[in-house]
């Protein structure tokens, strides 16, 4: 008796995580019914496969790219996420209805939030292959607008995916056109100028020695300006002259963890020879709680669980699109 | 003695909500404000960017289009009454909001009718720089299009924002009006008429 009840209670308890787990699903399903048509998607439609799996940048649900090219799509755009940031998105459908396929990129990326919230640096690549509608277009975030202004998106286009494309090798086309990308993006300016013809037309022209000089600058400057500080010559209490100098710094009591140290500083006149000395007091040692800290924990968030999410970028309908 | 006290007291605490509540609201219409403003200068920015690159595209249609100095003309004019039409954002009336796109109108519907001209030099249409210069356009007439929605959305939370009540006492007092939308632009209601005379 005990156990039927106890099965009924355990089959309803599954009944009900089923359904709540459907029912999103159909929940979407009833609002969008274009769904059912395959194919043919909307912004809400496009599966976000960032969602369920963080390495994982390219929706591809009608199965236009292939799925090696896909493999060697995200092993590119991984490369690049982790040494620039830079999150970059590839959407490959067949349709998109009737809506325009710029908007419809804008829309999406503002959707998915793609790129760091922080810097905008998201990138949205999207093929639409239905003939009436077949496009590529990449939308930019607002922050990286500047080192890939729409000129150089559309000369990418042009030069690395649209030769393909046209021949309907959709798949070798996209792929080429990330490698080129992620290149473009990983690449310095001389190496960019063979690849479009130019340097980042709009970026910026700020001369970066001048930067680089200012932070040397700065860098040997400070500690040089405490050393002088410290060294200077000061005016002898016994002879009236700037012969007065910092000599060395004698330790009386090291500073423990528990007690505070003791130093001596000597000074001496170069000129009459009259020393004195000054104690200075030396901190207590700290202990950190968690010992030596080099490497932030920043990378542990994502390694814990397979999914991910973009990161909340912006954009502001940049990019070009190239129709074929 | 303790009555006296509370009757102190208690006026004393009543004023202090008042302060914070209207202090609340105060720093919130800032705020709404000063989004809309932001949202504002994009608009602003990206019909700058488009204001900038018709020097260029001019100059390369010239080189091809030899005989079309009328619609080329009408660009530039359009372009320079354009740049003279500017508003500022404490003054985001329905009024300079019409007028700054009754200028910018004048100025996209100069383009269109150079990009139909265009149509016929088959030499320009194959010219890689007009190519590019082109798609430039079209990608800043993309940003013009999202940064109006932002600027409407913007104003639109701002609006319900002054306009609900309680707020809407205070708004008037404190100088907060409401903004003005962005109109669709006039004939984007009418169909396209496609001739192929």
């Amino acid at each position: 008796m005990d156990k039927t009840i106890e099965y009924i209670i355990y089959t309803g308890k599954k009944l009900v995580t089923k359904l709540l787990n459907h029912s999103v699903v159909l929940l979407f399903s009833l609002l969008f019914p274009v769904h059912l048509f395959a194919g043919t998607y909307t912004v809400e439609t496009i599966p976000n496969v960032r969602l369920t799996d963080a390495k994982n940048h390219v929706s591809n649900p009608d199965y236009i790219l292939s799925s090696d090219d896909v493999r060697t799509i995200n092993m590119y755009l991984n490369a690049l996420e982790d040494s620039t940031g830079i999150e970059v998105a590839v959407v490959a459908v067949e349709s998109i209805g009737y809506n325009d396929a710029r908007m419809f990129a804008t829309e999406l990326f503002k959707h998915w939030g793609i790129g760091k919230k922080a810097d905008d640096n998201g990138l949205l690549i999207q093929l639409v292959t239905e003939p009436s509608q077949r496009s590529v277009v990449f939308e930019t975030g607002y922050g990286i607008e500047g080192v890939l202004p729409d000129i150089i998106c559309y000369r990418l286009q042009q030069r690395y995916m649209i030769p393909y494309m046209k021949q309907g090798s959709f798949s070798a086309g996209m792929l080429n056109g990330i490698i080129a990308v992620s290149d473009y993006l990983l690449s310095s300016d001389y190496e960019r100028k063979a690849m479009t013809g130019t340097t980042s037309g709009e970026g910026e022209n700020t001369p970066f020695w001048l930067f680089f000089l200012l932070f040397i600058s700065i860098f040997t400057g400070i500690p040089l300006g405490i050393l002088w500080y410290k060294h200077r010559p000061r005016i002898c209490p016994r002879c009236g002259q700037k012969t007065f100098k910092f000599v060395r710094r004698q330790i009386v009591q090291q500073a423990t963890y528990t007690s505070d140290g003791m130093a001596v500083d000597i000074y001496r006149c170069t000129n009459c020879g009259y020393t004195e000395e000054k104690h200075r007091k030396i901190n207590r040692l700290k202990r950190d709680a968690a010992g030596p800290v080099i490497f932030g924990s920043g990378g542990g968030g994502r390694g814990g669980f397979s999914g991910g999410s973009w990161g909340g970028g912006r954009s502001g309908g940049g990019g070009a699109i190239s129709r074929f | 003695m303790s009555k006296k006290i509370l009757w102190i007291i208690i006026p004393i605490i009543l004023i202090f909500c008042l302060y914070a509540w209207v202090k609340g609201l105060y720093n919130n219409m800032v705020t709404q404000d000063e989004r809309v403003k932001t949202a504002w200068s994009q608009v602003e920015n990206q019909y700058q960017r488009r204001l900038d690159l018709i020097p260029n595209l001019v100059n390369t249609v010239k080189a091809y289009a030899t005989h079309e100095r009328e619609t080329l003309e009408g660009v530039v004019n359009a372009r320079s009454k354009a740049t003279q039409t500017t508003i500022n954002p404490d003054n985001l009336t329905e009024e300079s909001i019409k007028q700054f796109q009754a200028a910018q109108g004048e100025l996209s519907s100069a383009l269109s009718r150079l990009m139909v001209v265009v149509e016929r030099y088959p030499e320009l249409k194959a010219n890689e720089n007009f190519k590019e210069l082109q798609s430039q356009l079209e990608s800043t007439e993309n940003r013009i299009a999202v940064e109006r929605m932002r600027f409407n959305e913007q104003a639109q939370v701002y609006n319900t924002y002054i306009r609900s009540f309680p707020n809407t006492i205070f708004a008037g007092m404190f100088g907060f009006y409401p903004k003005s939308y962005f109109a669709a632009d006039p004939g984007a209601e009418r169909a396209p008429v496609v001739d192929f005379n």
